[in-house]
This record gives structure tokens, sequence and C-alpha cells, in this order.
């Protein structure tokens, strides 16, 4: 067995490396590593010599070699591959608002099936139904309780500046433990006194919270409020929860018979489903019956495809996406073309078209891995600044953060062994 | 072979058709990503005040309280009738609306959402819309209406002829026309004045009435002076309603969505995170672009060139990337804002001063990074190149 010794043609990049390129000069260097490798001859599969890198640790580090050879061009490339991330992150941090923002309301009340109207668009566009189907529904054996909820716009004064805004009314019969939010449970009752309002602390700045005791214009009455709660309005100005007698005064005298929707809660053990079902035969078709799996759906639905806003924020991020494969594509096929000659070097003193390979996709994978870490800091910082701007419900998701780092790694490998291709079809003298 | 009349710059560029190729695919898609940012936001804005610029109209009244055009407030419509008699004022135009109560039953699958109704007089030419002006005369039979065409689908679009509900009552469609969704519309419908009053009677009087309206128009004689017209009406009127012309009207809507809207922050921050992206991608590719050629360059300056001969090789080199990239991305740009517009009917396109806006931003990025990418050889001395 004969030892084949490759030497390097000018001093370890290891020295030079760090002032970058014009004082170092990009040659071969770079890619060898300052300890020549021992290769040896093997025979291949199909019966040709060849040589092959005895273990994947001399190719990591050469592909660490590789990234380290030209600092500032590594730093440059991973910044393209840290931006598409950052943008894919917003993105999809964007478009999971809009759904998050969906079932905020819905995610908080204590319901097994919701009656709603057939005219039901969503909850701030519920349309009405009578009361009396829901004591219909209270009928049945398995349902514990029946609670209507009155839903509407109305104006509403800030007791501060005096701006007015449309925030989102609900309207709840003071008795009914209508939520799982404690605070809202707490002072619950005192909605039984006539124009009094618990408001929700993340409405936006301009519907001015007023402290408890203030008293403020809303519609045609005033309203005191005696009371806090925490859901967040969402893409609305604000929210209120008010008794159901002072819904009606605010809404004009509207009559409670004719509900908006009405929350069903089912004894325990139950089956939603089944009860669902056979509420949905006894009852007429002028309401529906929905379980909580259905309404999340629904909404969902409703807001990602008939909504501008869903819309826009979904071509949002199909945009990010191509950006991202294609600027990654970009920043790692320069990467391996910029270095063809010194692969080509390689092959032709007899490394396999494999192990260079899994050079490459080394490299990628540093580049992946690397790229993906401040992107996803980043994007932690931009979903911060803007819950705390809009307080809309914004966060990074597990589902989300492993699925933009497999795209990302899936992406990088991918573009990486794309441009050896080149090489390979190559005839390593044709690549001098 | 004669050589090429071309500039050095561009023929650097040509040398590698392959390497030009993915540089310029690089720059095509961080300007579309500007440009898809920008047009995300634009197409609120636009959208948001696409009816604003079609009433026929040189000054609005509107409640003093209004501060979007969604949200219902209405002011008695004896204020209009004052304006009437005010010199310079050629003719007033009420326009009434409804948001909330008017719900469009689907023809074909009967779904049942909101819509925006909008009524007028019919002798009144309220919009400069032609196919508008065309129908008019159709709306003068009970229940009939126009419908826009570029209303959701979700709707059923119901085409001349159809026949269905409006708000519990069968309506029939006359005609279509063309004005466009938002961010809280999804749909529009026409009708005349009197049709309104049967459909939406205001439900806290007794006696159906016209009294209150949504939008008061005010066409002034032609040759008036419109804010001299303006001070004198705001003066004369009670404060009850606010006097404004037609961009003070589509300004206040702006500031709404602007300053008091989450989705308007979320446009703007996606439009700065999109500029930043996409001028640092600009940055990236010319930076390893004009790299490639070092060498070219260190060989340039080791035969004599100046530096400046350099910088204005590498300034043009940029230009022309730039531009290069730029006019495929335009088109692109446009094809993604043909589909999104087509998907939500939102208004979504391109004036000059956002193009020249973009344009200059590109070239001024791939000039600077390609300054910043042969620094290297400017300060080095030829022979170190070489090593």
């Amino acid at each position: 067995m004969i030892p084949v010794r490759v030497y390097p043609r000018s001093p370890s990049p290891l020295y030079s490396g760090e002032r970058g390129w014009g004082e170092g000069g990009e040659t071969s260097a770079g890619l060898l590593p300052p300890h020549p490798p021992t290769l040896s001859p093997e025979y291949r599969g199909d019966g040709s010599l060849g040589y092959s890198l005895r273990n994947d640790v001399m190719a990591t580090s050469l592909a660490v070699r590789n990234l380290m050879h030209s600092k500032a061009r590594t730093l440059v490339a991973m910044g393209g591959v840290c931006f598409a991330v950052v943008l894919l992150f917003m993105q999809l941090g964007f478009f999971g608002t809009v759904s998050l923002t969906a079932m905020l309301i819905y995610d908080t009340l204590d319901y097994d099936l919701l009656l709603t109207s057939p005219n039901y668009v969503m909850i701030g566009g519920a349309g009405q139904f009578s009361q009396r189907r829901l004591f219909q529904a209270e009928s049945h054996p398995d349902v514990e309780a029946v609670m209507p909820l009155y839903v509407g716009r109305q104006v509403w004064c800030n007791p501060h500046s005096g701006v007015r805004r449309s925030v989102v009314v609900l309207g709840i019969r003071p008795s009914d433990p209508i939520s799982h939010v404690p605070e809202l449970e707490r002072e619950r009752p005192g909605l039984a006194r006539p124009d009094t309002v618990l408001v929700d602390r993340l409405s936006r700045p301009e519907v001015g919270v007023p402290a408890v005791g203030e008293r403020n214009a809303s519609g045609p009455i005033h309203l005191q409020t005696i009371g806090h709660f925490t859901i967040g309005p969402g893409f609305e100005a604000g929210l209120i929860v008010v008794g159901d007698q002072t819904f009606s005064r605010l809404f004009g005298g509207q009559p409670l018979s004719a509900v908006n929707l009405g929350l069903v809660k089912l004894r325990s053990g139950a089956d939603p489903q089944q009860v669902a079902d056979q509420l949905r035969q006894s009852l007429p078709s002028d309401v529906r019956v929905l379980t909580r799996p259905e309404v999340a759906a629904r909404e969902r639905h409703y807001w990602l495809t008939s909504t501008s806003t869903g819309i826009i924020f979904g071509c949002g991020v199909i945009v990010a996406a191509l950006f991202g494969i294609v600027i990654t594509y970009q920043v790692l096929s320069l990467e391996v073309t910029h270095r063809l000659s010194e692969y080509a070097t390689l092959k032709a003193v007899g490394f396999s078209d494999i192990s260079l390979s899994l050079v490459v996709l080394q490299q990628a994978l540093i580049f992946a891995v690397v790229s993906y870490l401040p992107g996803f800091v980043f994007a932690l910082a931009i979903y911060h600044v803007t819950h705390s701007v809009t307080k809309l419900p914004i966060g990074m998701t597990v589902e989300r953060s492993v699925g933009v780092f497999l795209l990302n790694l899936l992406t990088c490998c991918g573009s990486g062994l794309l441009a050896l291709r080149i090489l390979r079809r190559a005839d390593p003298v044709d690549l001098f | 072979m004669a050589p090429l009349r071309l500039p050095l710059a561009l023929r650097i560029l040509l040398h590698t058709p392959g390497r030009l190729a993915v540089s310029i695919a690089g720059i095509v898609l961080a300007v579309v990503l500007m440009f898809s940012q920008a047009g995300f936001r634009n197409a609120m804005f636009d959208s948001q005040t696409e009816l604003i610029h079609h009433l026929n109209g040189d000054l609005f009244l509107v409640s003093r309280l209004k501060y979007l055009l969604y949200a219902r407030d209405t002011f008695p419509r004896r204020r209009l009738e004052q304006v009437r008699a005010c010199p310079g004022v050629q003719a007033v135009y009420p326009l009434y609306m409804e948001t909330t109560l008017a719900i469009w039953k689907n023809p074909v699958d009967g779904g049942t959402r909101p819509i925006r109704v909008l009524a007028f007089n019919l002798d009144d030419p309220v919009l400069d819309l032609p196919e508008v002006r065309a129908q008019t005369r159709l709306l003068r039979m009970p229940n009939t209406i126009l419908f826009d065409d570029k209303s959701r689908d979700y709707f059923g679009q119901p085409t001349t002829g159809t026949e269905t509900e409006l708000s519990g009552r069968r309506v029939h469609v006359m005609g279509t026309f063309q004005l466009g969704t938002d961010f809280v519309t999804d749909g529009n419908v026409l009708m005349s004045d009197r049709n309104f009053l049967k459909f939406f009677p205001d439900r806290a009087s007794s006696a159906p009435h016209l009294d209150r309206l949504e939008i008061g128009l005010v066409r002034l004689t032609p040759g008036t002076d419109l804010l001299a017209v303006q001070r004198e009406l705001r003066e004369t009127l009670p404060d009850d309603v606010k006097v404004l012309t037609k961009a003070e009207l589509a300004a206040l809507e702006v500031k709404y969505w602007k300053e008091s809207s989450a989705i308007g922050y979320i446009f703007s921050l996606g439009m700065a995170v999109g500029f930043v992206i996409g001028i640092i991608i600009c940055y990236q590719i010319l930076f390893s672009n004009v790299s490639n050629y070092l060498p070219q360059f260190a060989t340039l300056k080791a035969m004599g060139f100046t530096n400046r001969y350099l910088v204005g090789v590498v300034l043009q080199q940029g230009f022309f990337l730039a531009i290069l990239g730029f006019i495929p991305a335009v088109g692109v740009a446009q094809l993604l804002f043909w589909g999104v517009s087509g998907l939500t009917g939102l208004l979504m396109f391109m004036t000059i001063f956002r193009i020249a806006f973009i344009l200059l931003l590109t070239v001024a990025m791939c000039m600077v990074s390609g300054i910043i990418a042969v620094r290297g050889v400017i300060k080095a001395d030829p022979a170190e190149v070489f090593r």
C-alpha cells in the first residue's frame, strides 16, 4: 500500500483567512487541511481503483476549513440565508396570528356545543336566532345548561381623549359561568347592576381602558367600568363584556329573545358529537349546531380563506418561502461553484464523488444550522415587538420552528448537491 | 473579430452568462420581495380609499365624529340642504350606506354574508363610474340593484338577471359595475334611495325617512375657490359636521388604518423588514458577483489602471446588474399583484413613484455593495493578489 501525500500549494488558510481576501488570496489552499491526509487506494464497486476520505472527521474538518477560509464571504452568505429564515418566520407568524385571532374569544368560552344562526359568518357578524331554540336544546337529557351570548359592535368613547372607536360587545347573563378566564368569572356577577362593563385591558390605546369606577359614553348610554379582563380584541379596536340588560339598552332596546350565539354545556360523560347529531335532528333548520372542533375549523377556514387579511398573509408566506428557497440555493451554489476548481483538483487526485458530496453536505449542514440560529432569535424579537405594539397573539410554535429548520436544512443540502452536479459531470481536466 | 463596443463592466458580466443569470435571479427576487411587501401595504390604503376617489364631489360633509368610512356615523340631511344655499355651490348629493344590516344571500348555495349597500338619489351623479352612470335608470324599479363584479366569489357571482335576497327581501340584479373590496368590505351593492328606505328603515323611528345620511357630496361651480368655500362652510355650519376636501377625507381613512389598526402596523413592519432583507440580498449578490472578478481587477490595477477607473467599472457593474434584475422583477411583481387582486378583489397596482423608489433603492444598494467588495483590490498591493 503506497500512501499518497497531498501538499497544499500555499500556507494554511487558518493563518491567512482572518484577513480575508486581498491579503490571504483565494487559492486551493482553503480547501486542504494543514496536515495532508493520508489516502489509501481502494477498490470501488465498479471495479475501478479510487481513493476515498477514510473517515468523516476529516471531511468535517475540511468543510469547516472551507467555511473559515474566507470569513467575510461566509458571513455575508450566511447573512443571506439567515434573513431568508427571518422573513419566512415573520410571514408565518403573521399568518398564524390570523388563525389565533379567529379563536381568541372562543378559546376562552366554556361550552361543549355552539348554537348559531345559519347566517353566522364570524363572531362579529353572528346573525340572530330565536331564544326558543336554546330552550329546546336545554330539554335534551344530556344538556346541563344553555347560555345565550349576545354579540354586537358599538361605538365606544375614550373617557380620557374623547376619541371614538367601534368595539366588540359581548352580552352575557350575569349568572352564567360563561368562560375559563378567572378574572371574568370573578367580576361577572357585578354585571347584574345596570350600565356596568368589564373592559379588555388589551384593547387598543385609542379605546383608553378606563379605571374601575370611571364612566364613559358608549352608543346611546353611559357605562361604568367595574373591572378588567385579558382576552385580546384581535384585529378589532376593543372588546367589552356587559350584562344582557345593559346589552339591550346599549343597542336601543334590542329584544333579548333574539340571541346571537348559544353556548351549550353537556353533562359530564356525554359525547358532544352524538348530542350534536341528535340536536341537529330535533331542531329546525333556522339554527346550526357545532361542536368545539367544528367551530375552530369554521373560524380558521373563514379567516384564512375568506378575509383579505388571511389571503394576503397567505400570499406573504408563499412569497417568503419561494424567496428563501431561491436565495439559499443561490448562496449555497455560489459557495460550491466558487471552489469548483479545488474540488476538481481533489477529484483529479482520486477523491471519489461520494466523499466530495459528503464535504459539501457537511458544509451545507453547518450553513443551515449556523444561519438558522440567529434567524430564530431575530424572529423572536420581531414577534415580541409585534405583540407589544399590536397586542395580537403572535409567538413561536414548536411546529413552526421545526418546520422552518427542516426546510432550511433541506434547501441548503439540496442546493449544495445540485451545484456539485456540475463537477460530477465534468472531466477534471476541463475544469482548469 | 472586432471587439464589441460594450463597456468593460457589461463585458465582464456577459463573460460568465451562467453566473450572471444566477445573480440576476437573486436581484429579481429581492426586488419582488420589496414590491410585494410594499404592495400589500399599499393595497390596504388604496382599497380603503377607493370609494372616496370615485365620489363625484369637491367637498364632503361627514359627521363630526366620523373616523372610518365603514363605521356608521350619520348626520342630519338638513346640513346638506343648508350648504345648497351657499354661493359657489353647484349641487349637493346625499350618499346613504348600510354595512351591518345588509345581508346578501348567495343565489347558488343559499349562504348569507354581510355586504355594503350604497344608495343615492338616481338624479344625482354620485359615483364617477361610467358603468354606473349608464345603468342608473335601471334602478328606478322597486327591488333593483347593481352588483359589484369585484365582490368576493362567495356572494355567488351574480350577473344581470340574477334574482336573490338582500336582508330577507327579493332583489333583481339589473347590471354590474366595478368598485372593489377592502379589508372590511367584501362586496358592494348599489340601489336607489327609495329602495334603500324600504330595505333599511330606521329602527329608531316609526315613520321611515331618509333624514340621516352617511356622506354629503358638494359640487362647486367651476372656477370657485375650493378652500374659500370650505372655510365659509365651516363657519356657517354647526359643528356636528366636518367639511373635508377629497384629499382630507382620504387622509382620514388612511390615518385610521395606518395608526389605529393592528393590521396596518403589521403591514408596515412587513414592509420595513422586506426592504431591509431585499437590500441585504442585493448587497450579498453584488458582493459575491464582484468578488469573483477580483483577480481580473487586480490585473488591471497591476497594468496601471487607476483606482478611480476600477471603482467606475464596479459602479457600472452594480448599475447594470440592478437594472437587469429590476426589469423582469417589475414583471414578476405585476403578475403577483394580479394574482392577489384576483383572489381578494383588493386594489393592487404600481405607480411611477413606487417603482422609482424601489429602483433607486436597488441601484444604490448594488452600487454601494460593489464598492465594498472591490475595496480589497483598491487597498491591496497588486502583487499580493497573485500570491
